[in-house]
């Protein structure tokens, strides 16, 4: 005769079989326009080629007269700074009487294999800061860079100071060898992952694609944390008991596998000339013929790292500080990773105050 | 086997060894792997033996987060886009040019090569986890078969992210990226000819517009804003 089973495993089992049905069901459930991201009302204002620039409509009286723009890089989506009411850089920048922009860089395909970072930097960001300021009637504005972003907007304060009222940056690289003072497991795989690729092997990738594929830096990132990524759509969803918090899950989701092309000849930029030469800190970057000297930004610089950031390890953030040439220069630590700073609830409550604050202060507009 | 891997098999076994001299070295080292395969699967089959009383479906999603199989395939997405890369456009492996067909040939046998070499290491990694994590099991059995799960789990992140930045593992992949790459331009390069000897445009030639297209937007671009610089400026709306 068999042994019976003990009751505490038959728990289990019962508990398991309820959080599998829970959780189909819940899915079943869904339909895609409950899953909408980057839902605060904005208009857009501006338009050149794929590129296109919104402005947000106000949510409260604007209390900060220059104007400000996030900017996003190539790689992902800037909808992550809106990614719900709860959880949105830009609403809690608007609440605070910002006056807010963003640019979306379009989805490139390999159409636009030729397209360079100076493209981007000197092209379409220069015209999209010429049409704020001539919006606002301001002679500079302000701008807030994200990640590669960041980079971007680095290099355009650095080359037209005159024209940036304040440059925020935010998890952004600045210089790419910088890891190696991050010793944390998992930290800074991406600058290790790249510098093991010779120059000639990322000619030949850019050359075989036309783009640093999207779906290619997924899988890069993805190995960043890979178990984590094994179970995220089985173990992660089990633990997901109510609607709310499965709808959190799904946005998430959604942004992550919005994830475009990044245009061959600047992610060939990008990847040699930074990633591999570090050339921005050594001051052998060029665009548009011009040498990036960061020590030309001379405007008030507030940088913002996350501190368990393992794609953009801190210490690559925070060499900023030894290179631009400004005193009114600031750090803003937060806690989290490189999206939880966006999206997390511990960040929500001082990211966008610190940021609302900075412009604030050097506000030289007329609100 | 696709109808692609089953082309190049046939052509592998009709090209003279000197075309395809890696033919045979492939072969063993196939084999090699899957010998490497079958035994990490069967350790991992022990380890999963050794799971508390519990559920069927619990035991069972041990099973596959714990499958070496899962490393070297669908856990890791990074292999699986390189594949995608590796193989791209079906239509241009359809034609028969021997010369080109034999570069490809010898393209696809690299990819495999390397891609087993770099299976090697990753077993390797997966080999060292399932020891680490049958020695912690052994000396403090899981609770339940949730609590070994997570036990795999840490125990699985941390020596694979460790793997991830060794010398060996960099190589093995950088490898892996670079057979794929070439393969992909073999790949391209039967197009560019299939293309010009149809009359259909090849992607060099759709290069070449876009590259025109780029040039030109950007020197509207530069126009538009000598333009804008030198009228006065204008009331905003």
């Amino acid at each position: 005769m068999s042994k019976p089973v003990p009751p505490s495993i038959v728990a289990d089992a019962v508990d398991l079989g309820a959080r599998i049905l829970n959780s189909a069901s819940m899915l079943h459930s869904v339909c895609d326009e409950d899953v909408q991201i980057a839902t605060t009302p904005k208009d857009l204002v501006w338009r050149q080629d794929k590129v296109s620039l919104y402005r947000y409509r106000p949510l409260t009286a604007q209390r900060v007269g220059v104007p400000a723009l996030i900017c996003y890089g190539l790689i992902g989506r800037w909808t992550m700074v809106d990614l719900q009411p709860d959880r949105s850089l830009v609403r809690n920048l608007l609440n605070l009487g910002v006056d807010l922009y963003v640019v979306d860089w379009g989805n490139p395909s390999r159409a636009d294999r030729y397209l360079t970072l100076d493209d981007y930097i000197l092209g379409y960001l220069d015209a999209i800061v010429a049409e704020m300021a001539r919006r606002s009637s301001q002679q500079a504005v302000n701008l807030l860079g994200i990640c590669e972003g960041g980079v971007f907007t680095t290099a355009f304060a650095a080359l037209e100071p005159a024209r940036v009222n304040t440059l925020i940056t935010t998890i952004t690289p600045i210089d790419f060898h910088a890891d190696v003072e991050d010793p944390r497991p998992g930290h800074g795989f991406i600058n290790i992952w790249t510098r093991s690729l010779s120059v000639d092997d990322v000619d030949r990738l850019i050359d075989a694609h036309g783009a640093l594929p999207g779906a290619f830096m997924g899988a890069v990132f993805n190995q960043m944390s890979p178990i984590r990524s094994l179970l995220k759509y089985n173990l992660d969803l089990l633990d997901v008991d109510d609607e709310g918090k499965l709808l959190n899950w799904l946005r998430m989701e959604k942004w992550i596998s919005d994830r475009p092309d990044h245009p061959g000849e600047a992610a060939r930029q990008w990847l040699k000339d930074l990633y591999q030469q570090n050339q921005m800190v050594r001051g052998e970057w060029h665009l548009g013929g011009r040498v990036v000297t960061l020590s030309d930004i001379t405007m008030p610089v507030l940088n913002v790292y996350a501190l368990d950031d393992h794609i953009v390890p801190p210490p690559t953030s925070r060499a900023l500080g030894q290179h631009i040439g400004t005193k009114d220069y600031t750090e803003l630590p937060l806690p989290g990773g490189h999206v939880g700073v966006f999206v997390g609830g511990r960040s929500q409550k001082l990211f966008a105050p610190a940021v609302a604050s900075f412009l604030e202060k050097h506000d030289q507009g007329t609100a | 086997m696709n109808p692609f891997e089953a082309a190049t098999a046939f052509w592998a076994a009709l090209l003279p060894k000197a075309v395809v001299p890696e033919a045979e070295e492939v072969a063993r080292l196939g084999e090699a792997m899957a010998t490497l395969l079958e035994s990490a699967t069967a350790m991992m089959a022990q380890m999963a033996s050794q799971m508390p009383g519990s559920d069927a479906n619990t035991a069972a999603l041990f099973r596959k987060i714990a499958d070496p199989a899962a490393w070297l395939s669908g856990g890791a997405d990074l292999h699986e886009a390189l594949d995608q890369i590796a193989h791209g456009p079906r239509f241009a492996d359809m034609w028969d040019i021997e010369r080109r067909y034999a570069r490809l040939s010898a393209a696809v046998l690299e990819m495999r090569r390397v891609s087993d070499l770099h299976h090697a290491v990753v077993l390797a990694a997966w080999m060292e986890a399932a020891a680490e994590f049958s020695g912690v099991i052994a000396v403090n059995p899981p609770a339940d078969g949730r609590a070994m799960m997570a036990q795999w789990s840490e125990i699985a992140n941390r020596v694979l992210i460790t793997a991830q930045r060794s010398d060996a593992f960099l190589a093995s992949q950088a490898a892996t990226l670079r057979a794929g790459v070439e393969l992909s331009l073999a790949q391209q390069d039967l197009g560019e000819l299939f293309g010009r000897l149809y009359g259909f445009p090849t992607r060099t030639e759709v290069d070449d517009l876009h590259r025109t297209v780029t040039e030109l937007r950007r020197e509207l671009r530069a126009l538009k804003r000598e333009l804008a610089e030198s009228q006065p400026q204008k009331q905003h709306a």
